[in-house]
This record gives C-alpha cells, structure tokens and sequence, in this order.
C-alpha cells in the first residue's frame, strides 16, 4: 500500500450559522484550498462528503455532485457521500485513504459538513432522533444526550465517577476552545457554572453536553509522491482502525460503561502505527457528552479502566500532563456538526503537526490521534504523524 | 405541517402490511411482552428480530417474557425533548429474565426511581397507524411496592 497524507485543511466558522448548506461546505472548501496554493479544484480526482442530516435538515440529498459543483471541482476517481451519524466524516477519510493507498487515485478531498440549526428548533431536535433506532429507541423520545447519560450513570455507579470530574472535563474543553477562532463556544467555562448549569439528562449538565452547531470542514489528501510536490509539510496517516459492536442500546456489552469497539478500533490503529498509546502527544477524542471523554482516556490506553475520571481530575489530559486530550476544545467547546466533526479533528491534527496551532499549539507534537465515534458501539480511530 | 409529520413519525408502522413483528405488537396491545426465539441457536433475542444474527435463520418462535424487571439504570431527561414528547422523560435500561431492554418508564414520579426497583410493563399508545389502528410501544411502569 502506498504512504497518504494530508497536504490541506480548512475549517468554517463553527456555531449558529447565518449561513445555509452549501454555503458552510463552501466556507471550508475555500478555505482548505488556501491552505495548500498549489492545488486548484481542477486538481481534485476525487471528493468524498461526510454527512448526515441533509435530507431533514436542508431537504437535500445528492450531496457530493452538489457539493463538487460548488466548489469547481470535476471529479473522475471518486465521488461518495458517506453517512455512518456522528462518525460520518472519519468514515469518509477512511474511504480517501483507501483509495488513495490502492493507488485508485493520487488526490482526494474530504468535507464534512452540517446544518443543523432550522427556524423550528423543535424539528432540529426531532431530526436528531433518526440516528438511534426508530422502531426501539426513537420511538419512545430517545436522543443522544439520555443513552449516553446512561452509560454516566452506570460508570459513575461501577467505577465511583464524580459529577465534579465529569465537570472537570467540560471545564478543560472549553478552556481549550476559548483559544479556538473557528470554535462553537469561546468564553471558557467555570467549574461552579458547569454543575449549577441546567440538566440536559441526568447527570449531564448543559455544558457536559456537545451544541446543536453548523459548520464544515475539509481536508486534502495525497499520495506521498504528490504530497511531496505539493506541500514542505505533508501529514501522514500512520494508523486506522474501526470497529462496529451494536447499533441500539439494547446490545451494547453488559457493562455498557464498557466500549470494546473502541479499544478495537485504537488497537488497529496503533498496531498499523507501530506505536503505543504512551507515544501520543495529543488526542482528539469525541467527547459529544463529558462521559465519552473519560471512557474515551481508558479504552484508548491512556489509564486503565475506571480510572478516566482522576485522570482528567489530575490534569493529566491537559496541557503538561500525559497527553493533551482535545487541543481544539473537542465538541463540547467547538460544537457538533455531525458529518464536519471527524474531518474538523483531522484539521486539528494537521495544523497540530505543522505547528500551526496557534496559542493552543501542543509544544513539540509528532504524533497525534483522532477517535470519532457514532455511538457507544462504534468507533474509528485515525492516527496522524510528521512523517 | 400535521400532515408532513404524521407521515414520518418517529413510531414504527406495526401492522402486517408493514411488518413481520405485528405478533409482538398485537401483544403488548394486550399488555403482554412477547420476543423472537432462535430454536436452532436456543436463543432468545431483544428486540425482537426478523433474522436470528446468530445463525442468520428466518423461523424464529414467539416466547413470552415476564411483565415484570428491575431498573439497572436510569436517566431523567428535562431538557431538549423532541417535540411531541412528555417532559420529564425518564429512559432506562431495565432487565427482564437477563436481557437487556431500553425502554421508557410512564406513569412514574421520577423521584422514586432507583437503581434495581421493579418495574411492569405499561405499553403507551403512539398514533394511529395507516389503517386506523392504534400503535403501542413498549414502556413500563414503576410497581408501586418500590415506594
């Protein structure tokens, strides 16, 4: 197989846009080209688009034509939408890398984008619950917030986690965030604000939980040989993995606090990578609930299990510590555009590994991984390096 | 707008036009709890299945469960409820005879809710279906002993 890398990366503003679809996959597909000089849209072979909600929420479907016609490009390699819920876009960066290591193609673009925000905020809500299963969990009111709160409640029951660590994870995320220009949420947060804010399902508060937020992203993906000619600073896949346990909460392992898929999914990656999780200098994690965080330290190897709440109590996911756990602010800080979140990690790990982070540049990264996941039985890991 | 709705519900369409599980939902009409049983793998499934995901056989039993489980978690959602639904909303993991069922707990003040307290079966009506029968799903009840 041949060696990929990223040679581009662009991000929209992330929040509640006054912008419609096509015109936050334009903002990020302008500025990914910006950011690699020597690549034009005529230049694109392929485009892949990680999304999920269009056809609810924009009432359009067609994504990847529609989204290749905005931004000038003709594809001739490959053309695909990939829609897997909140995994969406590392879904689709898979795809890219496959085809790009099989030698199908030397350079594909991937975008995710999301618009999640609608006048009737009510129907945003709704349009949330055709992720879960329709006939046995989205019948009785189920969104994502109350099947992660479950899995809060029964590690906070097995493994003795706090509120106040849960809280602590949130207070990190959006410190991070703070010092994100393309971030959902830029204020930072105090721990006393983040257990006195409103419970959304018990025991995540409002800002234990990722926002309902447009936005996209879109990374450029090369051949080695190409990447080299068109960048001094290609980023390198290094490892993936992915792996798919169980849809509904209902077959979720016994201890649903569990996510094995998870540390499957890491396992592959680290393996391909030929490292351990001790040689990461940062991860961004899907910390769409604070709960997913902590699972997310234990099954990626960061501390063994039961262990994720004192390690973001200790500060040891934070700058200065073991690994720095969500430099960009994660989802609870930038937000959630379901199909931009795994292409806007990405983003994050390229400039992360070009030393191009601004004041939130982890010092000295070589090596860095992304864990996107789109439910607590299925996770795909990416692990990005210099070389 | 009533009518955009009502056409993609977020209830499954439960009639034997639609569905090969209308046993279990004639059932639970009935207020009894039915699911899918795989003789060749003698297993019993939750939810019910159309196809055992063990051996992939299409002739599966209906077995009857026990109405009654024990809460092995719980939360209580007050906030973005989607539109349509009760507030609060009280969902969990309830345990029937081993299986693993998500479900909803109705007719229950959310304060005497606790990890292993007993609960019933107390299917909830949903809508009306195309053919004009009313659509149940399974949600259960706190039984009042627990209190």
């Amino acid at each position: 197989m041949r060696r990929v890398a990223l040679v581009g990366a662009g991000l929209s503003r992330f929040g509640v846009r006054a912008a419609g679809f096509r015109e936050l996959l334009a903002e990020a597909g302008q500025a990914c080209f910006a950011s690699v000089p020597h690549v034009t849209p005529k230049d694109i072979e392929g485009l892949v688009v990680g999304a999920v909600l269009p056809e609810r929420a924009a009432f359009q479907s067609h994504i990847a034509p529609l989204a290749a016609e905005t931004l000038g490009i003709q594809p001739r390699k490959l053309s695909a939408r990939t829609e897997h819920m909140c995994a969406s876009g590392s879904v689709g960066i898979r795809y890219a890398y496959a085809f790009i290591a099989a030698g199908l193609a030397d350079i594909v673009m991937v975008l995710g984008v999301e618009k999640l925000n609608l006048p009737n905020m009510g129907e945003a809500v709704l349009n949330m619950g055709a992720g879960v299963d329709r006939d046995w969990e989205a019948c009785f009111g189920l969104t994502a917030p109350p099947a992660f709160a479950l899995a809060a409640q029964l590690h906070m029951a097995e493994y003795g986690t706090t509120e106040e660590q849960l809280a602590q994870v949130a207070v990190k995320n959006h410190t991070h965030s703070s010092k994100n220009p393309h971030a959902h949420f830029q204020n930072g947060v105090t721990l006393d604000a983040v257990v006195c804010s409103r419970m959304i399902a018990s025991p995540l508060r409002l800002f234990m939980c990722s926002p309902i937020t447009d936005g996209a992203a879109a990374v450029i993906l090369a051949s080695e040989e190409r990447a080299r000619d068109m960048t001094d600073k290609p980023v390198f896949i290094r490892g993936t993995g992915q792996a798919v346990h169980g849809f509904s909460v209902s077959s979720l392992d016994p201890d649903y606090a569990s996510w094995p898929a998870m540390k499957q999914a890491a396992g592959d990656a680290y393996a391909m990578a030929g490292i351990r999780a001790s040689a990461l200098d940062f991860a961004e994690v899907h910390d769409c609930f604070a709960i997913a965080e902590i699972i997310a330290y234990e099954e990626l190897g960061f501390c063994s299990k039961g262990e994720g709440g004192p390690f973001a109590a200790e500060g040891r996911s934070d700058y200065g510590g073991d690994v720095v756990v969500n430099p960009r602010g994660g989802l609870m800080g930038c937000g959630h555009p379901l199909g931009a979140t795994g292409v806007a990690q990405g983003v994050e790990a390229f400039w992360q590994l070009r030393g191009e982070a601004g004041e939130r540049q982890v010092p000295e990264a070589h090596i860095g991984l992304t864990h996107n996941n789109s439910g607590m039985g299925e996770h795909v890991v990416m692990i990005y390096g210099r070389e | 707008m009533s009518e955009y709705f009502r056409a993609i519900d977020p209830f499954p369409l439960q009639s034997s036009k639609n569905t090969r599980l209308t046993p279990f939902y004639e059932a639970l009409r009935s207020q009894k709890l039915l699911t899918t049983f795989c003789p060749r793998c003698a297993l019993r499934h939750w939810p019910p299945r159309v196809v055992c995901p063990e051996c992939l056989a299409a002739r599966l039993d209906w077995v009857d469960l026990p109405s009654r489980g024990t809460v092995h978690a719980y939360t209580i959602q007050d906030t973005g409820v989607p539109p349509g639904f009760p507030r609060p909303l009280i969902f969990a993991v309830v345990l029937v005879e081993g299986l693993r069922i998500f479900t909803r707990l109705v007719e229950t003040e959310p304060t005497q809710v606790e990890r292993g307290c007993t609960v019933r079966l107390c299917p909830s009506a949903v809508g009306w279906d195309p053919e004009g029968d009313e659509r149940y799903v399974p949600t259960f009840a706190l039984v009042q002993e627990n209190a």
